[in-house]
């Protein structure tokens, strides 16, 4: 094998972490001019372009189904290693089959979307297709419990670059099943997808807004719906 | 038609006991077992089944923990008593309502039977559209009179004959049950179309699986030319 042929991902990676220093800087540039009062008063009109265009595949997920409000979410480790947990011990795995929830990819992006009384799971696989679908319905939600995690913790990325604006913050809403706890994390905006014409031409910071404006609504509404499960 | 359906429908037939036969009103009663026995592929016009000796063991004691005489008893009583369950009402009610069925249901079903209607609640939510669209019913009031009462009455029934032949229950106290769980589902059911209904709505709300492959087996009692419910008014 060719020497050079080592330094290409060296480069690769300089170049990504460069790339997200300089964009981190600008966000915060950005973060100052943005006025998220007058940016949150766009709820409606943000809310229809994302679901007409970036995350229409969710309208196709709910069948016709309301579309109350709709965000990111993920699966906390803990709750990951519990599924592996429950999935090796016939007697645990029984809860998680209580809710027909498997949990096999917990790596791969999750949506919630809040419909009527109830919230909508969806985790994803690796084509972004559905993986599992889950109805939290009314009855489960008004035994489960929440709390507000703050930042999610960052990768290994994000702490070199020191870049904490990127990352949503997290409430943990949790439910007992069969004597054990499952948790899910509710994100307070929508990942970011962004791409590279978007990058460079600045429109980044403008998506990004708009994502947090549309996400943060879910855990507010469900605040709202749901006394137990109202953070302070 | 699934997979479970056709299987069901190639192998499906309607098994009468020619030595046996009833007529009348005890054939009347014992068909009110027919949905239960076809399922399993058993005589629909005697109080024998005709049912292996290991496979009727099976049932009784490892689906309906029936060991004995009391226990035979008792659970033929308490599928007797389901008849005055009238969850059903409520539970289209909340049906119909999907902002505040929650409200609904814990306003009017007691305490002690909120988490068997939550699951019933879950269960019918989860089927209901599945039986619309295989046109095993129209809409989902179709359910409102006739409740559950062809499944707590196809058990009943069933078990009941099961019992005799384990020796559980004498042939008095088979046709006494058979009365009862007759009776009570005319209360509720007016033809046989209805009791099969009812009995698959029932299994659904228990959890009951393979849904198609019922709808099958209540067709085919509904119309073939052997069936004796097709011959018979209930």
């Amino acid at each position: 094998m060719p020497t050079y042929l080592i330094f290409i991902p060296i480069v690769l990676i300089t170049v990504g972490i460069i790339f997200s220093i300089i964009m981190n800087k600008k966000s915060k540039a950005h973060g100052a001019e943005v006025n998220m009062d007058e940016e949150r008063r766009q709820y409606n009109h943000y809310k229809t372009e994302l679901l007409d265009e970036k995350f229409s595949f969710l309208k196709k997920w709910m069948k016709g189904a309301p579309i109350d409000a709709f965000t990111s979410a993920s699966i906390p480790t803990t709750t990951s290693q519990k599924a592996k947990e429950f999935l090796m011990d016939t007697t645990k795995n029984m809860a998680l089959s209580a809710v027909g929830l498997k949990l096999n990819r917990v790596e791969t992006e999750c949506f919630l979307v809040l419909s009527g009384p109830e919230l909508h799971f969806f985790t994803t696989d690796v084509d972004g297709d559905v993986d599992e679908y889950f109805v939290f319905d009314a009855f489960r939600l008004e035994k489960g419990f929440m709390e507000f995690k703050g930042a999610k913790t960052p990768d290994l990325l994000t702490k070199q670059t020191n870049s904490k604006e990127y990352l949503p913050n997290i409430y943990l809403l949790s439910f007992n099943l069969n004597n054990d706890v499952f948790s899910l994390e509710i994100h307070d905006r929508l990942k970011t997808n962004t791409s590279m014409q978007e990058m460079l031409t600045g429109k980044y910071f403008k998506e990004m807004v708009k994502h947090q404006v549309v996400g943060e609504v879910l855990v507010n509404e469900l605040m709202k719906k749901y006394n137990n499960l109202k953070v302070n | 038609m699934g997979f479970f359906s056709k299987l069901l429908s190639a192998f499906k037939s309607i098994r009468l006991n020619e030595q046996a036969a009833l007529h009348g009103t005890d054939l009347k009663h014992v068909l009110v077992s027919s949905m239960y026995a076809e399922q399993q592929g058993a005589f629909l016009n005697s109080y024998a089944t005709g049912i292996a000796n290991d496979e009727r063991k099976k049932i009784l004691e490892e689906y309906w923990n029936i060991f004995n005489k009391e226990d035979a008893l008792s659970t033929l009583d308490y599928l007797l008593d389901k008849y005055h369950d009238n969850q059903i009402a409520v539970l289209l009610k909340a049906l119909d309502n999907p902002n505040n069925y929650s409200d609904i249901i814990k306003s009017e079903v007691e305490e002690a039977e909120l988490e068997e209607a939550i699951e019933k609640f879950r269960n019918l939510r989860t089927v209901i559209n599945d039986l619309i669209a295989s046109k095993f019913i129209s809409n989902a009031n179709e359910f409102n009179e006739i409740g559950e009462s062809g499944w707590h009455a196809g058990r009943g029934a069933f078990i009941a004959r099961l019992c005799l032949e384990m020796n559980y229950i004498t042939e008095l106290e088979l046709k006494h049950y058979l009365q009862k769980f007759y009776t009570e589902l005319k209360k509720k059911c007016k033809t046989w179309e209805d009791y099969t209904k009812s009995y698959v709505l029932g299994r659904a709300l228990w959890g009951g699986s393979n849904n198609g492959g019922m709808i099958v087996i209540a067709n085919d009692l509904l119309t073939n030319d052997k069936s004796p419910l097709k011959n018979n008014a209930l």
